[in-house]
């Protein structure tokens, strides 16, 4: 299976910018454009240990990870009728303030791209194949998504209950 | 025969990636699962946690499944998502 040109998991770093200014060229379909960008914070997400964040580590399954987040990605293209959408994902080693993830969609009218790229985090966030460790000084620790995380992306489900309901 | 392991996450603390020769007892994923325990410390205790998975040749496999020559097998601990 060839792997999607707009799912893009790096090791080296990226420039949220460029990306965007190469996702929108030529674009010229979309009344809407919506794009995230996550960053490396230098605090950890858990109050375990220490608290200052060297450095973040995160593993991805190379072939089984863009898969996964292909399948995905196909529902919310379908769900939210969005014209294009672009995912950028580092991994390896990181510091703060790096840009670590970066979503980018383009729809014709804004609510589905602002609904699309919510969305899309959501997923990425929770139930995407990466695993992720902090690095705090000499200790460094596995970390989850939190409670609000899986919080998030049920909201999903709650609003296709409500529309099959109606 | 040959075989590719992968480990990911908590796994991959316990275990290294690489081409592995299996015992010839093990021809399915139960028996392998039983031959990690046995060869890595904490693979076991590890393995029943919540969220882990096995994938077999990128799919995810939640019954015993038989093992061929050059098949990938990963171990998943939970997903920390990205």
């Amino acid at each position: 299976m060839s792997l999607p040109d707009n799912i893009i998991i790096t090791d080296a770093p990226f420039s949220p910018e460029d990306e965007f200014a190469r996702f929108r060229a030529g674009l010229t379909n979309a009344g809407a454009m919506v794009t995230f960008t996550g960053i490396v914070r230098d605090r950890a997400a858990s109050t375990e240990g220490a608290n200052t964040v060297t450095a973040l580590q995160l593993q991805h399954y190379p072939g089984f990870t863009e898969k996964q987040i292909s399948i995905f990605a196909q529902l919310a293209t379908e769900r939210f009728e969005i014209n294009k959408f672009l995912i950028v994902h580092r991994v390896g080693t990181m510091t703060p303030s790096d840009p670590v993830v970066m979503v980018a969609v383009a729809a014709v009218h804004r609510r589905a791209a602002f609904e699309a790229a919510d969305f899309l985090m959501d997923y990425l966030k929770t139930s995407a194949p990466f695993w992720k460790k902090e690095v705090r000084g000499t200790q460094s620790v596995w970390i989850e998504p939190r409670t609000a995380d899986y919080t998030d992306i049920a909201r999903w489900d709650a609003q296709n209950d409500t529309r099959d309901e109606t | 025969m040959m075989a590719r392991l992968l480990f990911f996450g908590k796994f991959s603390d316990i275990a290294e990636n690489g081409e592995v020769t299996l015992p010839s007892h093990v021809t399915d994923t139960e028996a392998l699962l039983l031959w990690l325990g046995q060869a890595h410390d904490g693979f076991a205790a590890l393995w029943v946690k919540p969220g882990t998975m096995m994938v077999l040749n990128h799919v995810t496999v939640s019954e015993r499944a038989p093992i061929k020559p050059s098949d990938e097998i990963a171990f998943l601990s939970a997903l920390s998502g990205g």
